[in-house]
């Protein structure tokens, strides 16, 4: 088909074009044995390349590259997500479990993600991955979704749960603040560390993220009015900044569709 | 297919690792020879896209890599100095990841790994975990990797490091085949690999080309720089200490150095037919040993 489209777009038009590349030096030859007037098959061919060059290889699309990684990926980011689903839950059963524990759960989110977004660095594969046709930043892109999806559905299960067990509907607004906040910041955090650092930032990614949720896990027990006061304007000013932010990166992602690149496409 | 390195520059700070560096490279295999921190890496992490250049700018085909983006790397094949591997992946699942990530559809990449398992030797190993191979083999894995997309750029950092001797002659005249109508860039302490493949040389010395050129070409400019002085064995170490010595060889009680100079080092030394070695210890006096 390209090929096809290659030759209509030629500038010798479409009645010239020949049927198969043997013909065409055939009848541009006059039928002479072509071995007799080598120079002319030569510059011939050459010209004949030059205007049709060879097909370039076929390569997979967003969604087929995405299916890819989640087939390589998957099961790690799923299995860490679940096991991390089944620990916070098992946490909140226990009969002496209250609402303002939920920050130390998010922890547990964050740290399962880490395996799978740090796996490159970790084994020295980064400088490979970097040069293939999906780039570093792109492969760092299709984690993240993959990550993303799965964080969504364990942490609604983990809040359904925990709903389920408080018995407190009118409280589902605390709640999501409870275990988004500390969340957020461990995310925004970690994902400053994989850009700037190598192996590293995944431990220093682990610490901040524990004092992180240390820290709003203790305001949360011991001042929960300060918490709601802070995570409320944490929460605010996030939304704010990454609203902004997204709404940027969207649109920059909408401009290079016009230029024909896939991921303006999938913006 | 052109791929032009215009003024070329990368800085860390105060310090300059690659310094306004351009050429214009054709299809060829072009041997990059250098001493450790000549700045081989860091122009090789540029030429891949990998690395931001401070300033200038890699064209290819009279585009800039880094507004073709993704349309370069389908081209583009490398393989790292050091490169780590998931280590529960067997071969084929190593190649097949990569294969993914390169782009290319399954079907194509199925034949493309088992085609390239066999160019490299490793068919009969394409179902053990990468952590049970040996540094050979890594390597091995690693020039298949390269392979994948059939690329029209080459970069190699140290292809042939950890091969054995047949290997290295395998992957030399692998490489020399496909550089006849590609771009094959290789980096490499091995100085007899260049000689043996390379159609050009570019000597690199503190980030910058100190020259360019066919291995015969260079191999001129260091013809009349090299001798061979027979001494007794009670003198080679003082020899070792005050001048290049590219070769020591012993031969009854005495000992033939072979040295490096601009000028006869000695009365009684000879002129001897110069290597490309020779030249390489000539620009790096101190890289003894290579």
């Amino acid at each position: 088909m390209e090929r096809k489209n290659q030759r209509k777009s030629s500038p010798k038009g479409k009645n010239k074009v020949p049927k198969s590349g043997k013909e065409y030096l055939r009848r541009a030859l006059k039928e002479t044995e072509l071995p007799l007037r080598m120079e002319e098959t030569i510059s011939l061919c050459r010209a004949m390349v030059r205007e049709y060059p060879p097909l370039q290889e076929e390569r997979t699309g967003f969604f087929t590259y995405l299916s890819d990684v989640f087939r390589y990926e998957g099961m790690s980011v799923f299995g860490l997500q679940a096991l991390a689903l089944l620990t916070a839950c098992l946490g909140i059963s226990f009969d002496t479990w209250e609402l303002s524990r939920i920050p130390f759960f998010a922890l547990m989110f964050t740290l399962a993600m880490m395996p799978v977004l740090f796996r490159g660095q970790m084994h020295g594969m980064s400088e490979i991955e970097a040069a293939t046709r999906a780039s570093g930043a792109q492969i760092m892109l299709a984690k993240l979704v993959l990550a993303g999806a799965a964080n969504l559905v364990c942490m609604t299960v983990f809040l359904g749960m925990a709903l389920r067990l408080e018995n407190a509907a009118r409280q589902i607004g605390q709640l999501i603040l409870y275990i988004l906040v500390p969340y957020l910041s461990c995310m925004a955090f970690m994902l400053q560390r994989i850009r700037l650092c190598g192996r590293e930032g995944c431990w220093q990614s682990m610490a901040a993220g524990l004092l992180s949720c240390v820290f709003w896990g203790v305001s949360a027990r011991l001042c929960p009015w300060l918490y709601g006061l802070s995570a409320g304007s944490v929460w605010a000013i996030g939304f704010l900044v990454f609203g902004g932010f997204f709404v940027k990166e969207i649109w920059f992602l909408w401009e290079m569709r016009k230029e024909g690149k896939m991921y303006g496409t999938v913006a | 297919m052109e791929l032009s390195l215009d003024r070329l520059s990368k800085h860390y700070g105060s310090k300059i690792a690659v310094d306004q560096v351009s050429a214009v490279l054709g299809p060829g295999v072009y041997g990059l020879l250098g001493a450790n921190g000549a700045g081989k890496t860091t122009l090789m992490r540029m030429l891949c896209g990998i690395l931001e250049p401070t300033a200038g700018e890699v064209l290819f085909d009279g585009k800039s890599i880094a507004e073709m983006g993704a349309g370069y790397r389908n081209v583009l094949g490398y393989l790292p100095q050091d490169f780590g591997y998931y280590p529960g992946d067997s071969a084929e699942e190593f190649l097949m990841y990569l294969s993914a990530l390169k782009g290319i559809p399954r079907h194509i990449a199925k034949g493309r790994v088992k085609e390239l398992l066999e160019v490299v030797d490793l068919s009969a190993c394409a179902s053990k975990k990468l952590k049970t191979f040996s540094g050979g083999m890594k390597q091995r894995i690693g020039i298949a990797q390269a392979l994948l997309n059939k690329p029209e750029v080459m970069i190699l950092d140290e292809p042939t490091a950890g091969l054995d001797p047949r290997e290295r002659v395998r992957f030399r005249n692998l490489i020399s085949d496909y550089g006849e109508n590609k771009i094959v860039i290789l980096s490499t302490h091995i100085v007899s690999d260049i000689e043996a493949i390379a159609d050009e040389v570019l000597l690199m010395k503190k980030g910058s080309f100190v020259q360019k050129g066919t291995v015969s070409e260079l191999i001129d400019k260091a013809r009349g720089k090299v001798w061979e002085l027979t001494v007794p064995s009670s003198q080679a170490h003082s020899w070792q200490k005050k001048a290049t010595v590219a070769n020591l060889r012993h031969e009854g009680e005495d000992v033939v150095l072979r040295i490096i100079s601009d000028h006869k080092p000695d009365e009684g030394a000879i002129r001897a037919e110069a290597s490309l070695e020779d030249l390489y210890l000539y620009y790096f006096p101190a890289e003894k040993g290579v």
